[in-house]
């Protein structure tokens, strides 16, 4: 994701710190979707998600003048939003989310121009995904989704979740060694097949 | 070349060397189980390629700034609260303070602030050094008796104690009432 800050985005936060609200709030529409992104990814439940971003931006707010403007602050953000998360998992509160709160919950929109089947395949690979990012522990999590889905380096991982590189890279491999067993032993119970084509992930946040 | 080695070089988010490549490639023909891993991480990063970050549902700034209106409202009911409460607080303080002055006044008691509480202090010792006297005198006496007196006699002792109380208590009720009848 885009981690340089240009002139108008100093701008909104120098105003959004000396007061301005309506500086803030362009922040917010800039920041919504990877701090929303990481915290569903995290969380794997929409609304718990929103209400984690929304907490997220309540918290930057609150903690403006602790925010150091040589840094990038989208990682500021994230790292807030990823912490965050990690707390409410640990804690527990999401741990489990029953079958009826999951049918009940709001999901994001698939893209309109999904055909029915494409939009059933979709849902599978989600399903998949939520399967496979639930086997790790919060913090295990957070590095998998920051390497794979904000192309963050090791060393940005490790400044936004307060780790050493090292122990970035060691629960990185970790992580995705069980990744890999899961995802085995998922083929094995016969889930529906991902597409294969192409390896990596390219996908930029903003 | 040990084969968590090869599974290191896997997993690891690094690059390889040409010739760690070599090595891996040649491992990976002869190893099952590091082909399968292989085959695991591969399909793992492919699902991951085919899935974007969800959007937020629309109007989330809004919803942002209603959050924002809540909490600031809170804050400074908190702020309000608090403030009234340490009103309250100084109030009372002050309202004790005058009238423990008032009263001392009214008593005549002129002394010293210091002398005042010198001399209470003071009585407190001595009330807590003689109670402390009478329990030390109380426990030698119930080691020696303990000794000698059969539980028999305790149990009668006690029941004893217990009915002479409870005369007493009886006693003191019907002097209560007799006491108010006269008044009256
Ligand atoms: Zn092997």
């Amino acid at each position: 994701m885009d981690r340089k800050q240009d002139a108008r985005e100093v701008a909104w936060l120098q105003a959004a710190r000396d007061g301005d609200r309506e500086a803030f709030s362009r922040l917010v529409e800039r920041y919504q979707r990877p701090v929303f992104g990481l915290c569903y990814r995290m969380l794997n439940d929409a609304q718990a998600a929103e209400d984690a971003a929304q907490e997220t931006f309540l918290r930057a707010y609150r903690h403006l003048q602790r925010y150091d403007m040589r840094r990038s602050f989208a990682t500021w953000l994230l790292s807030i939003a990823a912490h965050h998360c990690i707390d409410l998992l640990r804690r527990k509160r999401l741990a489990t989310v029953s079958l009826d709160d999951e049918a009940n919950a709001w999901r994001p929109p698939v893209e309109p121009g999904l055909s029915p089947e494409a939009q059933v395949i979709r849902r599978q690979r989600e399903e998949q995904l939520r399967a496979l990012l639930a086997s790790l522990s919060p913090k295990d999590r957070a590095v998998v989704v920051l390497y794979y889905w904000y192309d963050c380096s090791c060393g940005e991982i490790a400044s936004t979740l307060s780790l050493t590189e090292s122990a970035v890279k060691s629960r990185l491999f970790r992580a995705r060694r069980e990744l890999a067993e899961r995802w085995l032993a998922q083929q094995e119970q016969e889930l529906p097949q991902p597409a294969t084509e192409g390896v990596g992930c390219e996908s930029s946040a903003i | 070349m040990s084969h968590l080695q090869f599974e290191r070089w896997l997993l690891d988010s690094e690059g390889l060397s040409g010739e760690q490549q070599r090595a891996l490639e040649a491992h990976l023909e002869a190893c099952p189980r590091c082909r399968q891993m292989q085959a695991g991480m591969r399909g793992v990063e492919a699902l991951f390629g085919t899935l974007d970050l969800p959007e937020p549902r629309p109007g989330f700034a809004r919803r942002w700034e209603m959050r924002l209106d809540a909490y600031l409202r809170a804050e400074r009911d908190r702020r309000y609260r608090r403030q009234v409460g340490l009103s309250l607080f100084v109030l009372l303080v002050a309202v004790v303070g005058l009238a423990v002055v008032f009263t001392l006044q009214l008593v005549g008691v002129t002394a010293a602030w210091v002398d005042v509480l010198v001399g209470a202090l003071y009585r407190l010792f001595a009330v807590l050094s003689v109670l402390g006297a009478w329990q030390n005198l109380f426990s030698i006496l119930w080691k020696a008796i303990g000794h000698w007196i059969p539980p028999v006699l305790w149990g009668s002792l006690f029941a004893m104690a217990g009915a002479l109380s409870a005369l007493w208590l009886g006693w003191l009720a019907r002097w209560v009432t007799l006491s108010r009848r006269v008044s009256l």
